[in-house]
């Protein structure tokens, strides 16, 4: 198993996006796509295509893992994702990266003393 | 309809993404599909079958080569064409004893098999060059 999130940071808004939906709760490829689409009030959608061509990226890397748990009433075609242990050290890199990203962003554009705008 | 053209989209995928995903992303085609309009998602998986083939695949090592190969031929094949026409290859030659060949088609033979050679040749190094190229990367 991978332990250095770094050779990954930063995530493409893809990728980004789709640990950000599996933070919270184990979700099939729909629920991602659902969850991404709300996380960004419908300003990011994902097509499956992008899905799960980053999905298998991920699952390669071990960032995302596959449940291979299903529900009784569930469409048998579907699987459950979760996000495993490097998944969840890449995406607090990411966020502190972020994070250190907005803090110089507003440092900078911090308006001047004399400045009205 | 658009089911049939999104499962025939899915189908024309590499082996490998359509056995691990088609299901999958059949099944949310299903579901869009009940609840509203696919269009989307048939541009999306024009998008994925490029996007699988060109970059996933390693197709774009034979593309990247046979393109490569075709721009040098065709250089190297005009350059040959110009400057070589000198009045050694304008002299008639006899190819056996059959018949004699006239020069303009002695020197189109010439040409043809040179640009077919060089693009064997080219095609194959290529490939063994980019594809060593890549297990490298890949391996770092």
């Amino acid at each position: 198993m991978q332990e250095d999130p770094s050779p990954y940071i930063p995530l493409s808004a893809a990728n980004l996006h789709i640990l950000l939906s599996l933070a919270a709760e184990d979700r099939h490829g729909y629920g991602i796509m659902q969850e991404v689409a709300r996380q960004s009030e419908g300003k990011y959608k994902l097509g499956p295509g992008t899905l799960y061509d980053n999905l298998r990226k991920m699952l390669d890397t071990g960032m995302v893992e596959e449940t291979g748990k299903l529900a009784p009433d569930d469409d048998p075609r579907r699987r459950y994702y979760r996000l495993s242990g490097f998944g969840k050290k890449v995406l607090k890199a990411e966020v502190a990266r972020l994070e250190s990203v907005i803090q110089h962003a507003r440092l900078h554009l911090r308006p001047a003393p004399g400045d009205r705008s | 309809m658009t089911r049939i053209l999104y499962r025939s989209l899915l189908g024309l995928h590499p082996t490998v993404f359509r056995r691990r995903f088609a299901q999958e992303m059949l099944c949310i085609f299903d579901e869009v599909a009940a609840e509203g309009t696919t269009a989307a998602l048939i541009a999306d998986a024009f998008v994925s079958l490029g996007r699988q083939w060109l970059f996933r695949s390693g197709a774009w090592i034979a593309i990247a080569a046979v393109l490569g190969a075709f721009i040098q031929v065709t250089v190297g094949g005009f350059s040959f064409f110009l400057f070589t026409r000198g009045p050694g290859l304008n002299s008639p030659r006899v190819y056996g004893t059959a018949a004699p060949m006239s020069p303009a088609a002695a020197e189109l033979i010439q040409l043809m098999l040179w640009t077919s050679g060089s693009l064997v040749v080219i095609v194959l190094l290529t490939t063994l060059w980019i594809r060593n190229f890549t297990r490298r990367i890949d391996g770092h």
